[in-house]
Formats: C-alpha cells, structure tokens, sequence
C-alpha cells in the first residue's frame, strides 16, 4: 500500500500531512519527507559548511530534530518554512563553534584532454569563491547561500534567520561588498 | 552623487527583484545615463555568475539510509518513555531540569524554614500567675521551700520574691 493510500490523502500529500502522520509513529511518512526535503537541506549545508561530512552530520540532525519534535508540531505555518528555519540555525550554529582549519588543498591530477585547461579554471575559481564565502559572517554567508544558491525571496530568508527582510538586505549588501572585495582586488574575477 | 549613492544602494535589491514598481523604474531611468551606476550593476552580476561556479556534489543515497536508521533507533527510545515524556522532553534538557527543581526545593525549604521564626511554637503556654491569685501564692510557697532546703546563705531567694512583689503591688 503506498503511503498516500495509507494517509487517505488524494493527489500528493502535503508535507504538514506527513509530519502529523510522523508524530502518530509512522515513519514511512517520516522517510517521505527526508526524500522531498533532504536535496534541499544537503544543498544548504554543503555550500555554507564547505565540508561534506560535516554537511552529512546536519542534515542528519536536522531531519532527527524534526522527528523529535513531530508530536507536538501544528500546522498552523508552513512545513517548509520551519524546516528551513531548524537547518539555518544549526549550521550557523555549527559554524559558530568550528574552528578553522587551514590545509593545503591538494589539487587532484588534471585531465589531460578537451576542456582541461576550463575545467582546471573552473575548480580554482570555486576555491576562490569557497575562500570568500568562508570569510563571511556566519549570518552574511547563510543569506547569501539562501538568496544566490536557493533564490528565496527576502521574506523568506528572513523567516529562517529570524530576522526582518530589511535586515536581510543589509546583510546581503555588506556580502556583496566584502566578497567584491575578495573576489576582484588580488584575483580578477570581477 | 547623491543619487548614484542613492541608486548603488539599492541596485542590490534591484538584481534581487526586492523592489516596488515605482523604485524600479526610477532606477532604471537613472542607470539609462549613469555610466558608474551601470558599471555597478554589471559588477554585481558578474558577481552572481562567479558565485555559481561553486558545485555541491551530488547527495549520497547513504544519507537517506543513515538518517533512517537512526529515526529507527530514536523511535524505539521514545517507545519505552512513558506516553507524557515522548518526544516531549530531550535528554539534553535533563541536568537543567534537575537544578530547577532543586532551586525550586530549596526555596520551599527556605520558606518554611524562615516563617517559623514569625510564627510562635504551637507548645504548652507559660503558666502567669495574677498578683494574689491562689497559683501566685502556691508559687510563693514553692519559693519559700527551695530558699529553705537551699545550702545558700537564706534570705536570697526570699528578699528577691519580696522585692518583686512589693513592686507588683
């Protein structure tokens, strides 16, 4: 029986369904809203963590906290927002207790073929980009990655860092400047 | 230059698509014939281009299958919880709910304590004798009686209960 059979719910179920069904005991629904949202989460936290163990290690939390807290959840905001709420916070949180760690990135041996030469640009600008990135604020570099990488409006962004959207756009101008900075004076990407 | 600083601060939003109609178009009419304020723009999308060199590796179906065995394990945990405490109260929270009931315990203790010093023992009352009464004289007499089996020099005892009554009276 598939679960949307078993949640008596016509076309697709919505994720504020599947929570309530997690919080009676059923993990099916649970493992439903791992597979829509896990992408989205796995996303986020690689592009502001930069590490992928590290990004395995939240949203493994994230989706445990939420499971955690399905008994008491109410649908009375969107799943969505919530959810992106749990996972900005405990990235930021993360990030707030990680130390740097400072490595010589080994580059891996370059393909010798069509597009070589591109393909070895392309991987030096993202390390550039992932150096700036770094350098941000822990606040400055979520909303960036909400707002480059995810395309969320202002609204939303500040939904999830529990903030207002005017705060989001100071936030964001200070990390356009500081990556302008970053990326154009020594490296002339910009 | 009021303007370009104007407009600059809000070509941000403008990329973004965070303007009103009207913002919009009074920053596209400026940027028409501002070559510094187009040159700020051009640097910001380019910026935008840049960003997205960075790629995010592809997810591994691991994760998926980690996150379920570990909902798996949680679950189990919250079935042997008594039903008010599943889900409902993280172990994490545990030591801090110990020291507020201890702070809570050792308020009561406190209270009670510092109120039985206003509040007079509920014991036998002290026996008080009016001047004259026979409890008086009966006292009298039991004075007299340890003056007189006393070794202490007599006289003590008694001059003392006689001065006190003198002053009664």
């Amino acid at each position: 029986m598939t679960i949307k059979k078993r949640l008596n719910l016509d076309g697709c179920s919505s994720d504020e369904a599947l929570i309530l069904a997690t919080g009676r005991g059923d993990l099916q629904a649970f493992a439903e809203v791992v597979r829509r949202h896990e992408q989205w989460a796995w996303r986020v936290a690689h592009r502001f963590l930069g590490d992928d163990q590290e990004a395995a290690d939240m949203v493994q939390e994230a989706f445990l906290r939420i499971l955690t807290a399905a008994g008491r959840y109410r649908s009375t905001a969107k799943f969505r927002t919530y959810f992106h709420r749990v996972i900005t916070h405990l990235c930021m949180d993360r990030a707030k207790k990680k130390q740097p760690l400072f490595m010589e990135v080994i580059p891996e041996f370059p393909d010798i073929g069509a597009g070589a030469v591109e393909s070895i640009m392309k991987e030096e600008t993202a390390l550039l980009v992932r150096g700036a990135l770094d350098s941000l604020s822990s606040g400055q570099r979520m909303a960036v990655v909400l707002r480059y990488y995810e395309g969320l409006p202002y609204k939303e962004i500040a939904l999830s860092l529990d903030t207002t959207p005017k705060a989001v756009e100071r936030l964001l101008s200070r990390a356009r400047q500081h990556l302008k900075s970053s990326l154009g004076k020594g490296n002339n990407l910009l | 230059m009021t303007i370009c600083k104007t407009t600059q601060n809000h070509l941000g939003p403008y990329v973004d698509g965070e303007l009103s109609d009207n913002t919009r178009v009074s920053i596209e009419t400026h940027l028409a014939g501002c070559p510094d304020c187009r040159h700020e723009l051009n640097a910001l999308k380019k910026l935008e281009r840049v960003l997205y060199t960075l790629d995010v590796p592809v997810l591994s179906p691991f994760i998926h299958a980690r996150i379920m065995v570990q909902a798996g394990k949680q679950r189990c945990i919250t079935r042997l919880l008594p039903p008010c405490m599943a889900g409902r109260m993280p172990w994490s929270r545990l030591p801090m709910w110990i020291s507020a009931l201890s702070l809570v315990w050792g308020l009561v203790i406190g209270g009670v304590m510092g109120l039985s010093l206003y509040v007079p023992a509920q014991g036998p009352q002290p026996l008080v004798a009016e001047c004259g009464s026979p409890q008086h004289n009966c006292m009298n007499e039991f004075l007299y009686g340890l003056n007189h089996w006393s070794p202490m020099d007599r006289g003590g005892i008694e001059s003392v209960t006689l001065a006190v009554m003198e002053n009664l009276k």
